[in-house]
């Protein structure tokens, strides 16, 4: 049956388990429909028991195993691809399945080295094809796609970028939880975090958001951010920003909503001065609506917007913020 | 520049790669090709601006390594001219067409004949954004790496490395050997190639390196590459007021039920 195996490295982050891991459940049911095989979760860290059981709840999910092991808080990449090279390594899955986020990213690298596999990172969807793995994904800032077919041996490793999959829902059900016993060598401690300073809360929820209103260059500065901030307000959505403003030192990366940064895919997503440089455009794409302000009327922005406006954004803003408040009233 | 036995021997990744403005695509068949114009990654040329700094303020030696076709010989120069002590190609003709564990396996085995300390690179490439092969360089050399890094300290020969992460800033504390991927550029580290610096380039030896059979052949084929469909049709308001095109987005707004 280990042939079969569809295996996810569950992702969490202070207790709670993150949502692309429960949309990596529906990616990997589907595979695993496919081919007849199961469904493992494995959740790596410390003190996890909790976070376990929360995913045994997870519908789709035919079993849990936990990794526990003190060396995995904080996360390092070092301990991780250790204790995630031994998963795989014990598991023998058909194919692995990692989050695409900073974490995910940082460790599925080096577990391929390890293991020596191929790994196809940020893929948008999985099928399987003459019983071969293909994963598609988007490259050259998101402006072209790809379908990438694993031909060689041993397990098809992907990490998955959020929002590609809707998220599995949780039931009254338990699936069996066993633990599995890695072990993490000291070469992979010799990292060691001296500092962790949190950003703040709301940020956060920028994966989860189903609006935001996001600032580029075109805000001139970032004292500027504050009509972002303002028009986020009335609207109830998240703050989100552009590669160049966070690499001008305007926003934190935290806030960075494109390549290197999160991949989103709200409802309602609004671009106030962002001109749509590809590796902003592969970030936000997969949004259901797109609101654009933009002076420049050529901007790419426009050609994946549901509803532009091509003017100054220090005339349409406030407007907007003003008329959006007087109908609140 | 003359190096006391005490510096860094620092090596800065860069690659070449295509100008992501510039994709073309067939009307009829979708199919997407690059333009001719090729230049230096972006976070590249952050880690560049990165090995320079720490350079100037702890004093190490800056070697740029490239892996990639002849002409990828462009970037080096670039680099040479902004400031690094000497640059090296590794001949990789169809660099795009292995996988990046191979690239990552042929880069490691150059880094391990010259005993670098460090190894700095851009986060990731503009074109194909997988981010493995720093990462990968670092397992293959059984060293530590840290990404996203925003600053990096040495203080007796340790590394303080500042990285920005999904929720949170941190300090991270190693020694050297390590794969540092460099996420942003301070403007204090960013550097530019002067006149003088071109033309002194230019009469440097830029050493290739062949590896002959070292690409082997690739686990995964890829499809031809096809341009997402991106004609969203939307609403376009221009040239209205203010007040006009923000009662007009309003209503647009409350019709979708996004308010």
């Amino acid at each position: 049956m280990s042939s079969s195996t569809i295996l996810i490295i569950g992702e969490h982050h202070n207790g709670r388990i993150r949502t692309v891991s429960l949309e990596l459940v529906t990616a990997a049911r589907e595979l695993a429909d496919t081919v007849d095989g199961e469904v493992v979760v494995a959740v790596a860290g410390s003190d996890i028991a909790a976070i376990g059981s929360e995913f045994a709840r997870v519908e789709g999910v035919d079993r849990v195993v936990i990794a526990e092991h003190a060396s995995l808080n904080p996360f390092l990449p070092g301990p991780w691809t250790g204790a995630v090279s031994g998963i795989v390594q014990q598991l023998e899955p058909f194919v692995t399945l990692i989050p695409s986020s900073i974490t995910g990213r940082d460790y599925a690298a080096r577990v391929a080295a390890r293991l020596d596999l191929a790994l196809v990172p940020d893929v948008l969807a999985l099928s399987i094809d003459a019983g071969q793995v293909v994963a598609h994904r988007a490259v050259l800032g998101g402006r072209v796609q790809t379908a990438i077919r694993f031909v060689g041996s041993g397990t098809a490793m992907v990490t998955v970028g959020p929002g590609a999959y809707s998220r599995a829902s949780s039931g009254e059900r338990s699936a069996p939880i066993e633990s599995v016993d890695v072990s993490i060598d000291d070469s992979d401690k010799r990292a060691a975090l001296v500092d962790r300073k949190e950003h703040k809360a709301a940020a956060k929820g920028l994966t989860e958001a189903d609006r935001i209103v996001s600032g580029g260059r075109g805000l001139g500065k970032a004292e500027n951010f504050a009509l972002v901030e303002e028009l986020a307000g009335v609207l109830d959505a998240a703050v989100g920003a552009s590669g160049a403003t966070v690499g001008a030192g305007w926003r934190a990366h935290s806030d960075q909503v494109g390549s290197t940064g999160h991949t989103v895919s709200p409802k309602l997503y609004v671009a106030l001065g962002i001109s749509g440089a590809p590796q902003h455009l592969v970030g936000m794409s997969g949004s259901d609506h797109v609101v654009a302000i933009n002076r420049d009327p050529d901007a790419p922005i426009f050609k994946i917007a549901s509803f532009g406006i091509v003017g100054d954004l220090f005339d349409v803003v406030p407007a907007l913020i003003a008329q959006l408040k007087s109908a609140a009233d | 520049m003359s190096t006391a036995p005490s510096d860094l021997k620092i090596a800065v990744l860069i690659k070449q790669v295509p100008d992501i403005n510039e994709v073309t695509v067939d009307p009829a068949t979708r199919y997407a090709s690059l333009g001719s114009a090729r230049v230096m990654n972006t976070y590249d040329a952050y880690a560049v601006g990165e090995a320079l700094a720490i350079r100037d303020r702890f004093g190490a030696h800056v070697t740029a390594i490239t892996a990639g076709p002849p002409e990828s010989r462009n970037v080096l120069l670039r680099a040479l001219a902004t400031g690094v002590d000497e640059a090296i190609l590794i001949d990789l003709p169809h660099h795009n067409d292995v996988e990046s564990l191979t690239t990552a396996r042929i880069i490691a085995t150059e880094v391990a004949k010259h005993e670098f300390d460090l190894v700095l690179a851009g986060q990731s490439s503009d074109d194909y954004e997988s981010g493995q092969v720093g990462p990968q360089i670092a397992e293959t050399l059984n060293w530590s790496h840290v990404s996203l890094v925003t600053h990096v300290d040495v203080r007796d020969r340790l590394l303080i490395v500042n990285r920005d992460a999904e929720a949170s800033k941190e300090t991270i504390e190693l020694s050297p050997p390590a794969v540092l991927m460099v996420l942003s550029g301070r403007e204090e580290s960013q550097r530019f190639p002067s006149l003088k610096g071109m033309i002194a380039a230019k009469k440097k030896t830029i050493p290739v390196v062949d590896v002959g059979e070292g690409a082997g052949p690739s686990r995964l084929e890829w499809s031809v590459p096809t341009a997402v469909e991106r004609e969203a049709d939307g609403i376009i308001v221009h040239g209205a007021p203010a007040e006009e095109a923000a009662g007009q987005l309003i209503a647009w707004l409350k019709e979708q039920k996004l308010i």
